[in-house]
């Protein structure tokens, strides 16, 4: 990683910003707060700011995207089921849109003209609907009511207040209705009570009418008694009537709301695309406008820091230069100690979608090496040796196949997925096939009558010599830990920790030595000869350093260091699982055949087929997640450290528009 | 029918043990890392893939349980009609007690630290590296309990009998 420090004249700052942006091979560093407070510097420069469009850019950005974001709402889709899988495996390809490269002052201006007309378009239909649905909750609100006093036959605009009366109508539980008849002439008799049915839930609809004076208290009365009061203006006719035409005037709106929506539909598949390019140019505009604010400035000159891969400086180099006509100085150096150096990791291809997994757990920091490719070649192995499953493996693999040559070819999470699940295929195909396992013992129980699959190795047939793979399973686990250590000892050597080198990492392999040494000699002479002697003392010795650099505590860590060696035991476990559970579904179809008259032979192909699926799933979540867990705790905690940040390119991201070169 | 041998009965009584406690430990564990992490993705929906993963770390339990009763049944030879003594089975029993109790304690004692271990890492994502760390160290004792039931299967004869 270098770092790059730019001057150049004002006028030439745009220009560079554009087209750093457009290559995205830097990462602009923001030193607008270091200038502000070191002296030194502010006597020379000032923190630069956003341009001034950048507000307006960013208003229209907003704008854009909520215009986008609604005719999303309102497109016409395809929600069919053949569409959707097919959409799942070969999704069309995204075309790239040529547009010109606009400065600032075009683009605001394209953009308000494109806005305007699409808003021309919509506005009056989203006004429509508007209106339609004010009208819908009028109307739903009338049937209500209307619904309710069915039994009154009295046109209900006939039901307001006048200058001596006020009327109330709602309704209230039959009890309440009691208490109120016993009630209300404490306040009036002058008063009118109009009764409907009672309804099935005892509640009862009222119609009371009584004198203006009155009509607060009455009021007051009812509200005590929980009585529901009905809304009722804006309503008028009789109950029967209200309720036939509120029917036909919901369908006709309803009819109206579609032929509005269509229409937005054909609006929405004219402008998507226009508007989606548009989105992005804004948000492109945008961040240019804004990483001035990085900056920092002169009367007459501009200044910008930038980090570049040394890969990459020349390019750098050569597009400052061309862009500023010469009109630049750039001073490269390596990194400074107190720098926080961003961290791009450079891997070959085949290893690149294990990024995110080390990513998941720390970025690598600037001075460690970069686990990723011992990840990717030992995950898959893992993955395998966890499913053990020839069948099983064939289907993994080809469900990653069709992600990276589907979804993958857009995304590029499912790109990486894809290509991981190949590779953990192929691994549990093999792994299977020595080890006896294709779709469980579906070979020996049907085809072969009991004799193995051709390929398996006898001393590691799944079931018969489970022990031997539990041996094997210890030893990668021996090999991957100490890969781990050399690691860590590599590490802490390159950074010059002799002290933490030995003590936390060289340690654990003397002990090993001492203890493989010690093991040899006493089965070789089958007491405590010399080698054994040997392996005695060796093994003291490192107790002894894990007591001087790590404190008593040390010695505790043994336990630790044994649990971590142990762990690696699951790999048999999950073969096993696996196998077992296969075998199981094997029996059950088995049984369903022997056992069910007629319809057993209907069943058992369903049971062999959905059992295996939930198998397959189960256990390659299982063997996926094992598989990472093994690698988090096991493997990275002997030497990872991480911590930095990740190198974040200042590029302008083009998913559906490229730029013509002038 | 060939009755199955006391010896074998027995040591299919240890299977049981063995997987059903370490199931029990590893059921509840889980239980309570995913119920952590449900209000994790609720809070923040990038948070799926480690919320999985932390759940899926006190899994470990019942595997070794799994495994264990497994290994019981292949060599006590109850899956071929053989047989292995009353002594054998006895000890047997001690084996899937081992892990299987171990495996209980240590199963729920990992599904707390991950439900917390989540929370953390829903405020903090740098928390990730030391919440799985964390979240690991509660696996020593199903660890011991798991070498335990493999030295007792060994030096009791049962494996390589």
């Amino acid at each position: 990683m270098r770092k790059l420090k730019i001057i150049t004249l004002d006028q030439y700052a745009d220009a560079t910003v554009r087209s750093l942006h457009e290559e995205g091979i830097v990462q602009i560093q923001d030193i607008s707060e270091r200038i502000q407070q070191d002296a030194q510097w502010r006597q020379i420069l000032k923190p630069s700011k956003s341009t001034p469009y950048t507000a307006k850019v960013s208003s229209l950005l907003m704008k854009t995207t909520g215009l986008v974001d609604f005719l999303d709402s309102v497109s016409k889709k395809d929600q069919s089921i053949l569409n959707t899988i097919k959409g799942f495996i070969s999704p069309p390809d995204v075309v790239k849109r040529e547009v010109p490269d606009l400065d600032t002052e075009e683009l605001i201006q394209k953009a308000e003209e494109t806005i305007n007309e699409v808003e021309q378009q919509t506005r009056p239909f989203e006004d429509a609907l508007t209106q339609l649905d004010a009208e819908r909750s009028e109307v739903k609100n009338a049937q209500d009511v209307a619904g309710k006093l069915l039994d009154f036959d009295v046109d209900l605009g006939n039901l307001e207040d006048t200058d001596y009366t006020s009327v109330v109508a709602g309704r209230m539980s039959s009890e309440s209705f009691e208490k109120f008849k016993e009630g209300y002439s404490s306040v009036t008799d002058k008063i009118v009570i109009l009764e409907g049915e009672k309804s099935s839930d005892n509640l009862q609809s009222i119609i009371i009418i009584t004198r203006k004076e009155f009509g607060d208290e009455i009021a007051g009365l009812l509200r005590k008694l929980e009585f529901e009061r009905f809304e009722m203006s804006g309503i008028s006719g009789k109950p029967k009537e209200i309720m036939v035409n509120s029917e036909s005037r919901l369908e006709s709106i309803e009819v109206e709301k579609n032929g509005i929506l269509d229409k937005l539909g054909d609006v929405s598949a004219q402008w998507e695309e226009p508007l989606l390019i548009l989105k992005e140019q804004l948000e492109i505009e945008k961040d240019r406008n804004e990483i001035f604010s990085s900056f920092g400035e002169t009367d007459k000159t501009v200044m910008l820091e930038a980090w570049v891969t040394a890969k990459q400086e020349q390019q750098a180099l050569e597009i400052i230069e061309t862009t500023t006509q010469g009109h630049s100085v750039v001073e490269a150096t390596d990194p400074e100690e107190l720098d926080e150096i961003p961290v791009k990791m450079d891997n070959p291809r085949f290893a690149k979608p294990y990024e995110f997994f080390v990513d998941m757990y720390a970025p690598p920091s600037y001075k460690e090496i970069d686990p990723t490719i011992l990840v990717a070649i030992i995950f898959p192995f893992f993955f395998g040796f966890c499913l053990t499953d020839a069948g099983y493996g064939i289907i993994d693999a080809l469900i990653g196949f069709v992600l990276y040559r589907g979804l993958g070819k857009a995304n590029k999470t499912m790109h990486d997925l894809g290509l991981i699940f190949i590779a953990c295929g192929v691994w549990a195909f093999i792994l299977g096939m020595i080890t006896n396992g294709f779709i469980g013992d579906f070979f020996p129980k049907w085809i072969t009558g009991g004799t193995p699959i051709f390929t398996t190795i006898p001393s590691i047939d799944a079931f018969v010599h489970p022990e031997y793979i539990l041996v094997f399973a210890l030893i990668v686990g021996v090999i991957h830990i100490n890969m781990g250590l050399i690691m860590g000892a590599i590490n802490n050597l390159n950074i010059g920790d002799f002290r933490e080198a030995l003590g936390t990492n060289l340690v654990w392999i003397i002990l090993e030595i001492g203890v493989a040494i010690f093991a040899v000699g006493y089965l070789m002479s089958g007491g405590l000869g010399t080698l054994a002697m040997i392996g005695i003392g060796i093994i003291a010795v490192s107790l002894g350093m894990l007591l001087y650099f790590n404190g008593f505590f040390g010695l505790m860590d043994v336990s630790g260091f044994l649990g971590n060696l142990l762990s690696y035991a699951r790999l048999l476990a999950l073969c096993l699982s696996t196998g077992g559970i296969a075998m199981t579904v094997n029996i059950l179809t088995g049984l369903s055949v022997d056992m069910i008259p007629y319809i057993g032979i209907i069943i058992a192909p369903i049971i062999f087929i959905g059992g295996h699926i939930a198998n397959l799933l189960f256990q390659s979540l299982g063997a996926f997640i094992n598989s990472m867990r093994l690698h988090y705790v096991e493997f990275f905690s002997q030497f990872y450290v991480g911590g930095s940040s990740k190198f974040e390119a200042f590029e302008a991201e083009r998913q559906f528009t490229k730029v013509t070169k002038k | 029918m060939v009755e199955v041998a006391i010896g074998t009965a027995l040591a299919a009584i240890g299977a049981g043990v063995a997987v059903g406690f370490a199931g029990l430990g590893s059921g509840l564990g889980q239980g309570i890392a995913a119920a952590g992490s449900v209000g994790a993705v609720a809070e923040d929906s990038d948070m799926f893939a480690k919320g999985i993963i932390f759940t899926a770390l006190p899994e470990t339990q019942a595997i070794y349980g799994f495994l264990i009763a497994i290994l019981l049944l292949v060599f006590s030879k109850i899956m071929t009609g053989g047989s292995i003594s009353m002594t054998q089975g006895l000890v047997a029993i001690g084996a899937g007690a081992a892990i299987g109790f171990a495996g209980l304690g240590s199963g729920m004692g990992q599904g707390i630290t991950a439900a917390s271990a989540v929370g953390a890492v829903v405020e903090d994502a740098d928390m990730f590296a030391r919440g799985i760390i964390f979240t690991a160290l509660s696996e020593t004792q199903a660890i011991y309990g798991f070498l335990i039931a493999i030295l007792l299967m060994v030096f009791g004869k049962i494996i390589g009998g």
